[in-house]
């Protein structure tokens, strides 16, 4: 009796283990696969390896549409994320410290990116831009304006929810003390709510760059030639040559993506966060 | 330093009235206690103070101040909360500071200020300390320090010991009651407890539903308790029920005994009698009140016995007696031993 029930244990914690184990592969097989394509000698992107080089490194670098993207994506992620602050910070206040009629409806809406898929979200701002242009004669697909304005309403949904939820969890208490202590509803938020919240604001921040600097979806309608965006200009080599300098720039774009997260975490447990 | 006056304060949430139409004059320099049941309504009555639950009607004034409408950092409010609310995010040096720092002070007269307030409080060691790093005794004592920088008008504190062990509670306390003589600040505590109230207050106000029951100092509430709420809640009672025999001054309780009292209106239903007012002894006594009895329970709580004496009529009296005078007067303290137990027309209060 006794020794079965240690089988039937042992095989539990196999079982475990042995789903962990292949859950985990699957999410980092396609990491190691762009890792290891970056690298190999193959003219063409296939396997087997015939050779490796670090070659397609420099083939990136002598790519102009790889370096203006990753500038282009670099300036709409830096954007995005302070606009994308700017107004989730006091809405985030106001939903979680008030109570009135609408609240949970506004809470939905800001949420509602979320929801809707990417590319829907991108034909129709394409649609609305377009609009814009032949109105006003300004140009809104490929400025630099109207792609933070596009990828604002990826980031906002992330911010919200990070914020919410860490001020959700600040105790009230310490606000009321700071109020009786002298402090205008101004200075209650300035010198207490936002330092308490800090975690969440750097959260908010590092996921609304990850989020908008990865973004194909939105971005692949608001480019005009010339004005690509990184994983839009790696779409675009794809079309009429497939060699390793894509798996390259990949490599590049992932590792400031994991930077950012690495960063992050120093400041948040980001598991405890999302 | 200021006098307190809260005038009709009513505020209703819904159909429930958390505190009706209270009025209270807060003394200058007094400790005054908001003592009562939880829910009775406490913390909105001191909430309502500091501006923080708008009322639905009434008038506050401090020191002759109308502060009805201020907003509360107007209001010169040093507050103390129960889980102490310090800024995690500030050394103890700035906790303190921060409430000077909102009224644009010198920094030299910083530095004077959160030093004498954390001494006062002993705790000026510790100004480079984080919230997290310190005690809960010493966390509230900062929390008293930063409320008492400011110089408020009048201090209040809701709860203030809840959160301490037992014995930090009654040191903490201890050194409330000190602080509070010898600033001489008007101040007002919310507390559930009796012991705590009746220890460091001035005045206790006895709260039930809402409502004001008594208000008055300890001594007074114990012996002239204006309720039946009242007398169960400030120290321990035997009530007995009857009514009034027309024409003496005695009262018939139910099963037949006739107590002998001072008072005679005949409006009363029941009768009380402090377990600490009754006599325990061999013989009869002169007492206007002396029944025989027997030792149904005894109870030893190290230097006070409460013993269970239960009469030939099936009234039974609580009485609270030190071993001392148990043994003096040649009394075993064991269940089943007989006795007499007696008190005077005084100390029989009709309800
Ligand atoms: N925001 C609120 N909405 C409805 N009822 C409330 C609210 N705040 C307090 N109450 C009720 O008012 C009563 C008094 O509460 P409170 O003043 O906190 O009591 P306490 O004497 O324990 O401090 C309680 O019964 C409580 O449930
Ligand atoms: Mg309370």
């Amino acid at each position: 009796m006794v020794q079965g029930k240690t089988l039937a244990e042992h095989l539990g914690r196999l079982a475990v283990n042995l789903i962990n184990g292949v859950g985990l592969g699957i999410c980092v097989l396609p990491l190691i696969l762009i890792f290891w394509l970056s690298v190999i000698s193959n003219s063409v992107l296939s396997l087997p390896a015939e050779g490796y080089t670090l070659d397609w490194f420099s083939e990136v670098w002598r790519q102009p549409q790889f370096i203006d993207g990753f500038y282009l994506s670099a300036m709409v992620a830096v954007g995005a994320t302070i606009i994308g602050m700017i107004v989730t910070i006091p809405a985030a206040i106001v939903l979680v410290r008030k109570r009135f009629i609408g609240r949970g409806a506004i809470m939905q809406l800001l949420m509602s990116p979320l929801i809707v898929p990417a590319i829907v979200i991108g034909a129709s701002l394409y649609m609305t831009l377009v609009e814009l242009e032949v109105r006003t004669g300004l140009p809104a697909t490929g400025s630099l304006t109207g792609f933070i304005a596009g990828h604002v309403l990826l980031t906002i949904p992330w911010c919200v929810r990070l914020l919410t939820a860490n001020l959700a969890g600040l105790n009230e208490v310490v606000e009321e003390a700071a109020a009786s202590l002298g402090a205008s509803p101004f200075a209650v938020i300035w010198k207490v709510t936002l330092p308490l919240i800090r975690p969440g604001i750097m959260a908010a921040a590092i996921f609304s760059f990850v989020v908008s600097f990865g973004n194909l979806e939105v971005s692949m309608f608001l480019s005009t030639p010339g004005q690509l965006t990184l994983p839009v200009a790696i779409l675009q080599y794809l079309q009429w040559k497939i060699d390793p300098t894509i798996a390259a720039a990949s490599v590049m774009q992932v590792t400031i993506i994991g930077l950012a997260l690495i960063i992050t975490n120093r400041f948040v447990n980001l598991s405890r966060m999302v | 330093m200021a006098a307190v006056t809260i005038q009709n304060l009513q505020k209703v949430y819904g159909d429930f009235v958390a505190v009706e139409d209270m009025n209270l004059e807060v003394r200058d320099g007094e400790f005054l206690i908001l003592l009562g049941p939880s829910g009775c309504g406490k913390t909105t009555t001191l909430r309502m103070l500091a501006g923080f639950i708008e009322q639905n009607t009434g008038k506050l004034e401090i020191g002759g101040r109308d502060i009805t409408a201020d907003p509360p950092y107007r209001r010169n409010i040093g507050l103390v909360f129960q889980n102490y609310a310090l800024f995690p995010h500030l050394d103890i040096f700035e906790n303190v500071a921060f409430g000077l720092r909102r009224r644009k002070l010198p920094e030299d007269d910083i530095k004077t200020r959160v030093s004498e307030a954390l001494e006062l409080v002993r705790l000026g060691h510790l100004e480079d300390r984080y919230p997290k790093q310190l005690s809960g005794g010493q966390q509230q004592r900062v929390a008293i320090a930063r409320a008492l920088a400011i110089r408020p008008d009048i201090l209040l504190l809701d709860e203030p010991l809840s959160n301490l062990d037992a014995k930090l509670r009654l040191q903490v306390r201890d050194e409330l009651r000190a602080l509070q003589q010898a600033l001489k600040i008007t101040t007002i505590m919310v507390t559930h407890d009796q012991d705590e109230a009746m220890y460091v207050g001035d005045r206790l106000v006895v709260m039930q539903a809402g409502k004001i029951q008594q208000i008055g100092t300890p001594m007074e509430l114990y012996n002239h308790p204006a309720n039946r709420f009242v007398a169960s809640f400030i120290g321990r009672t035997n009530f007995l029920a009857g009514a009034i025999s027309a024409g003496d001054k005695a009262f018939v309780t139910n099963s037949g005994l006739t107590i002998e009292t001072e008072q005679a209106e005949c409006n009363h239903s029941e009768l009380m009698v402090r377990p600490e007012m009754i006599e325990l002894s061999a013989t009869k006594t002169a007492d206007a009140n002396c029944f025989e009895a027997e030792i149904t329970r005894s109870v030893f709580l190290g230097g006070n016995l409460e013993i269970l004496a239960t009469l030939a009529t099936g009234d039974a009296f609580t009485v609270v007696t030190t071993i001392k005078s148990l043994t003096g007067a040649g009394l075993p303290a064991e269940v089943g031993s007989r006795l007499y137990v007696s008190f005077n027309r005084q100390s029989a209060v009709l309800m």
